[in-house]
């Protein structure tokens, strides 16, 4: 049994010690470069085409729960959010610089208006995707809410608010 | 930073090995003694292969005593596709200097070490259909006419005599301290002789075909 236990050390001893043969020079060679190949796959992409508004109260300053209708002043956009939500990712027009969303709420007869402008960014994250869309430098233009706060310039996954609401 | 440093760390290698020399020997100046030119068959080959990138470059350089004057010119046109139509075409040269280190240079073989400046000229373009995200399809036609990119180079190159007055060789290539300037909505994805924008630096391999015409005898 100690002489199969030392043999099979032996053998690993001389597996990972004595000097590689041509063939295993070869296959590191190749897993090296293969292990160098970008393994980039489309939901990888970590750029976003929303932007995320987060709500507040505006005196207390706690995460508040809405049920909106947004629409733009454009016409033809409407984003329904009929659940009671903290935070709401609004798409941005990339043909344009800046947009007004309407906050249409069935508990208030008041419609909130947000006005803002952003730079629309497309690339090529993969050539094997579709290319990506992401917005940077958002800025508030005009808000009928009582306070907005910007916490993030830019769209993106890792982003977790961009607007800050407060009313 | 880094790329300071990097350049800081190759010319006192190359000046390092210039001044390591044996005491009392004089090694003969052969000053102004050839000039090669030649084509990279890599980039040409791989065109000519039907890659989607077509480029084709040459290479003139002129040996010094143990320095080499290093100029690049090359054009590239890269077209993919895949439910989008990008397009980016351009051209871009290296100008640069190489340390040899073979003992006889006069023999037109080199191993050497060097440094290149390089620029690009280049535009590209985007064609694409937006999914309806609220707004609609649209139809994304975006241009950058006017770009321009610079990067530095470490270089690492070899070059052997087939026969007579032809030579073969490759060169590594290290690109770092890359600039884009001239992007609108469009963020460029390739850099004629640069390659991909998808990292800050890149690593490219080049294999030459040159023929020397000796300037001394």
């Amino acid at each position: 049994m100690v002489g199969k236990a030392n043999g099979n050390k032996k053998e690993a001893y001389m597996y990972f010690c004595e000097p590689m043969g041509k063939g295993r020079t070869v296959i590191l060679i190749l897993g090296i470069l293969f292990g160098c190949q970008d393994i980039d796959n489309c939901t990888s992409d970590s750029n976003t085409d929303f932007m995320i508004v987060r709500f507040f109260d505006f005196e207390t300053k706690a995460a508040k729960k809405v049920r909106f209708l947004v629409s733009t002043t454009e016409g033809s956009s409407l984003f329904g959010f009929p659940d009671d939500s903290l935070a709401i990712g609004l798409p941005l027009d990339p043909m344009d610089t800046s947009l007004v969303f309407v906050f249409d709420s069935d508990t208030s007869d008041f419609d909130y208006e947000l006005e803002v402008r952003y730079d629309p960014t497309f690339q090529i994250f993969d050539p094997d995707c579709p290319p990506s869309l992401f917005f940077n430098g958002l800025d508030t233009l005009r808000s009928t809410f009582d306070s907005t706060s910007i916490q993030s310039i830019i769209t993106n996954r890792q982003v977790l608010t961009n607007f800050e609401v407060y009313f | 930073m880094k790329s300071t440093f990097s350049i800081a760390f190759l010319i006192l290698t190359i000046v390092g090995f210039s001044q390591n020399r044996p005491a009392g020997i004089v090694e003969p100046k052969l000053g102004l003694h050839e000039l090669k030119i030649g084509a990279n068959i890599l980039r040409t080959g791989r065109t000519l292969l039907g890659s989607e990138t077509k480029q084709h470059e040459g290479e003139l350089s002129l040996g010094w005593n143990r320095w080499n004057y290093v100029f690049d010119f090359g054009t590239a046109k890269n077209e993919r596709s895949g439910g989008y139509n990008y397009e980016n075409k351009g051209s871009y040269f290296r100008a640069g200097i190489d340390r040899n280190f073979i003992k006889n240079v006069s023999t037109g073989n080199e191993l050497s070490l060097g440094l290149r400046y390089a620029r690009a000229s280049f535009e590209d373009q985007l064609v694409y259909t937006t999914e309806d995200v609220g707004f609609g399809t649209q139809d994304i036609n975006l241009t950058n006419s006017d770009l321009t990119a610079r990067w530095f180079e470490l270089n690492f190159s070899l070059r052997g005599k087939i026969t007579a007055q032809l030579y073969t060789g490759f060169t590594l290539r290290w690109k770092f301290s890359r600039r884009i300037s001239g992007e609108g909505m469009l963020q460029t994805f390739d850099i004629p002789g640069f390659g991909n924008t998808k990292r800050q630096n890149a690593t490219s391999i080049d294999y030459y075909l040159m023929w020397r015409i000796p300037l001394k005898k």
